[in-house]
């Protein structure tokens, strides 16, 4: 078989960093990027791109802890070097709040990221309304510039870019031998996936870079998280709703609930509102098959489904993804051989 | 009754507006009065990046480790207001490096959650094999001298004249009761003080906004803020590591300039794309110890009441409330031995 050719549908940060590492473990693979969006127009780039993980039901804890070091490990390392700036990739400490304690005090990533301990009180005096809280160091990927940074490495090893919406992955089968679904909330009308829904989040980026620490509630709902230029204030877990229209009203609700967290935030200046569906389900759909139709096989690995924890886990599935992807180009290679007998 | 402050970097100023605040209601007749030769943003203040962080040996002096205590609680109850941002006050959390351990600071309880840094923390710094990691505050002189003029200041009536004074006579005998002498390294132009010396300092300002740490360096043998120093303020980040002692050059030098940048890029390979915006140097006013007294003196036959106010070193901002608050309290036993105020001043706690 000629060089396999492998076409990586989907161009957020899990379909770069996929495409990035089949390139980087199966150089010898052609692989393209085809997307109808790409950065900064897509899901990944409303994202705070915070690396403080969702836990997925569906997905075991040892494997959701294995994708998220290797995600961190990953990025740590970009964080202290000189692409830094460029990736957009950055370390920032802060606070988790809880108005009462949590019944689990230690979540299970709190021996990756850098520095975690219960709050101090002194710490606590700074927010009165809150009982407990958890300081630590993590990373930030903030997007566009990753994403960007991803398709600038992706260019320099041949990779080709093409915006193309894909509406059936049988359209791909004569030009590629592989096909590697990374579509997001996508998913749900190109493979039909029932199991995937969209958890609307709506989010402000705002313009107040004395704010340097970040401060999340517990229960995920609000948060402020400090970009390189932005501050990502947020949010809202809206399960089914497909609306992808910014609420005035929300915009209202997230900005005084973070105003109560932290009151200078009053002085924000250059408001801009974003939404964007978080592709969720149960467990991550990272998993390969062989689609058949009239004597026709496709190879599709699956990608998709990180929901609130994409950036949090994606070089940990995009890892998986790629070796799922070498399984199926070994299958076609050993069945290819078979058919020269 | 007339007061004047001369200097007006961070300790004239906020030493004016507490004896303002405290006094103007028990003196009717307060008129305060601010004389410097340079007014922000041209004062050693301004050229600060502002971090909260006394020297790491308070060397005995429980005085000004109190001070400083005062300053960071003062400071963090300003937080929550709406006047944070006007006065250019912020939290920001990080790092200190040493290449050994060290005994716990003074103020290890006066900033927030302090800690040790753990072993994965320190391989972002090779060389170093010891550190802590605290949250504190960045005060902006470039934002809080102008606020403490126009938003305090100028609001109570307080007036300032652009002039250099050459002596204390020529403030007290022009009729002024009270002098106050906030003038920074240059107090020995009216006084003499051996004591006093510059201890220069060289920073480079970049556009580097991903960082969002401070990363302070010691080098326990070429002495304090010798070594390389990272402070990221609202717009720009300070990157520093100099500290001459007995060096009044006020010019940048290209071999501090290649120091620093070379010293914190190693520190801190993420600084290498960052865009340089501006050079400066200043001359902190480097003393063994505050000088925070009353003197009376005698010029023909009109004693000269004056606080002395100078001597913060590089710890200026870090220690200037509580300094400025005792500044206060030395005018109020003045008051109460001239028999100045219309009802006794109220002891302070």
């Amino acid at each position: 078989m000629a060089a396999p050719k492998v076409a990586v549908v989907g161009a957020g940060v899990i379909g770069l960093s996929t495409a990035l590492c089949i390139v980087e473990t199966q150089p010898s693979c052609s692989v393209t990027v085809l997307s109808d969006q790409f950065s900064p127009n897509t899901t990944s780039d409303v994202a705070a791109g915070m690396l403080i993980p969702h836990t997925y039901p569906g997905t075991p804890i040892p494997v959701q802890k294995q994708w998220f070091r290797e995600t961190f490990t990953y990025l740590f390392a970009i964080s202290n070097s000189a692409e830094a700036s460029e990736a957009g990739v950055h370390l920032v400490s802060g606070w988790q709040v809880f108005k009462n304690t949590p019944k689990e005090e230690l979540p299970f990533w709190s021996d990756i990221v850098l520095g975690f301990r219960p709050m101090s009180e002194a710490e606590l005096q700074k927010f009165p309304q809150h009982r407990f809280g958890q300081a630590f160091m993590t990373l930030k990927c903030d997007c566009p510039p990753y994403l960007l940074w991803l398709e600038k490495r992706l260019k320099a090893t041949g990779v080709q870019m093409c915006t193309r919406k894909v509406a059936d992955l049988w359209e791909l089968h004569r030009e590629y031998n592989v096909v590697v679904n990374c579509t997001g909330i996508g998913a749900h009308q190109l493979v039909g996936d029932e199991k995937l829904f969209p958890v609307r989040g709506q989010v402000l980026k705002v313009h107040a870079p004395w704010v340097k620490n970040f401060i999340r509630e517990g229960d995920g709902l609000t948060y402020i998280y400090p970009g390189i230029h932005k501050v990502t204030l947020g949010g809202t877990r809206e399960k089914e709703n497909w609306n992808l229209s910014p609420d005035p009203g929300i915009t209202k609700g997230i900005f005084d609930r973070c105003c109560s967290l932290e009151p200078s935030l009053q002085g924000a200046q250059d408001i801009q509102v974003k939404v964007g569906l978080r592709p969720s389900r149960q467990c991550v759909r990272v998993h390969k098959e062989v689609l058949s139709q009239g004597g026709v096989k496709l190879p599709v690995v699956h990608n998709y489904g990180h929901g609130a924890g994409g950036f949090s886990i994606h070089m940990g599935t995009a890892k998986e993804a790629a070796r799922l992807v070498e399984e199926c180009i070994a299958a076609l290679q050993g069945s290819s051989s078979r058919a020269k007998l | 009754m007339r007061v004047a402050v001369i200097g007006a970097g961070v300790i004239g100023l906020s030493t004016a507006l507490c004896i303002h605040e405290q006094y103007h209601s028990l003196v009717p007749s307060l008129e305060l009065e601010v004389y410097a030769d340079r007014y922000t943003p041209h004062t050693t203040s301004d050229g600060a990046a502002g971090l909260w962080q006394p020297y790491l040996s308070d060397h005995g002096n429980l005085q000004e480790t109190l001070w400083n205590k005062e300053t960071f609680d003062h400071l963090l109850g300003q937080l929550g207001s709406p006047a944070a941002k006007e006065m250019g006050l912020f939290l920001i959390s990080g790092y200190n490096l040493f290449t050994q351990p060290v005994p716990d600071p003074s103020w290890k309880n006066i900033v927030l959650g302090f800690r040790n840094l753990t072993p994965k923390e320190l391989e972002l710094f090779p060389g170093y094999s010891y550190g802590w990691f605290n949250t504190a505050l960045v005060l902006e002189c470039r934002t809080y001298l102008p606020w403490l003029t126009n938003r305090r200041l100028t609001q109570r009536g307080v007036k300032f004249f652009h002039k250099k004074i050459e002596s204390f006579q020529e403030v007290s005998g022009d009729g002024v009761d009270v002098v106050v002498n906030c003038t920074g390294v240059r107090a020995g132009e009216l006084q003499p003080d051996p004591e006093l010396q510059p201890g220069r300092g060289q920073v480079i300002k970049v556009l580097a906004p991903w960082v969002k740490h401070f990363i302070i360096t010691h080098d326990m043998e070429s002495g304090i803020y010798n070594s390389p120093h990272v402070i990221p303020g609202s717009e720009f980040t300070v990157l520093g590591g100099i500290y001459q002692h007995g060096n009044w050059n006020e010019d940048n030098s290209a071999q501090d300039h290649k120091t620093i940048w070379e010293s914190c890029c190693r520190l801190l390979p993420a600084l290498q794309k960052a865009k340089i915006v501006a050079e400066w140097s200043g001359l902190r006013p480097a003393r063994p110890r505050v000088r925070l007294e009353r003197e009376t003196l005698r010029h023909g036959h009109l004693p000269a009441e004056v606080i002395h106010n100078y001597g913060h070193g590089g710890f200026g901002i870090t220690i200037h409330w509580g300094c400025a608050m005792a500044a206060a309290r030395l005018f109020g036993s003045i008051l109460q031995e001239k028999h100045w105020a219309s009802s006794p001043p109220q002891p302070r706690l």
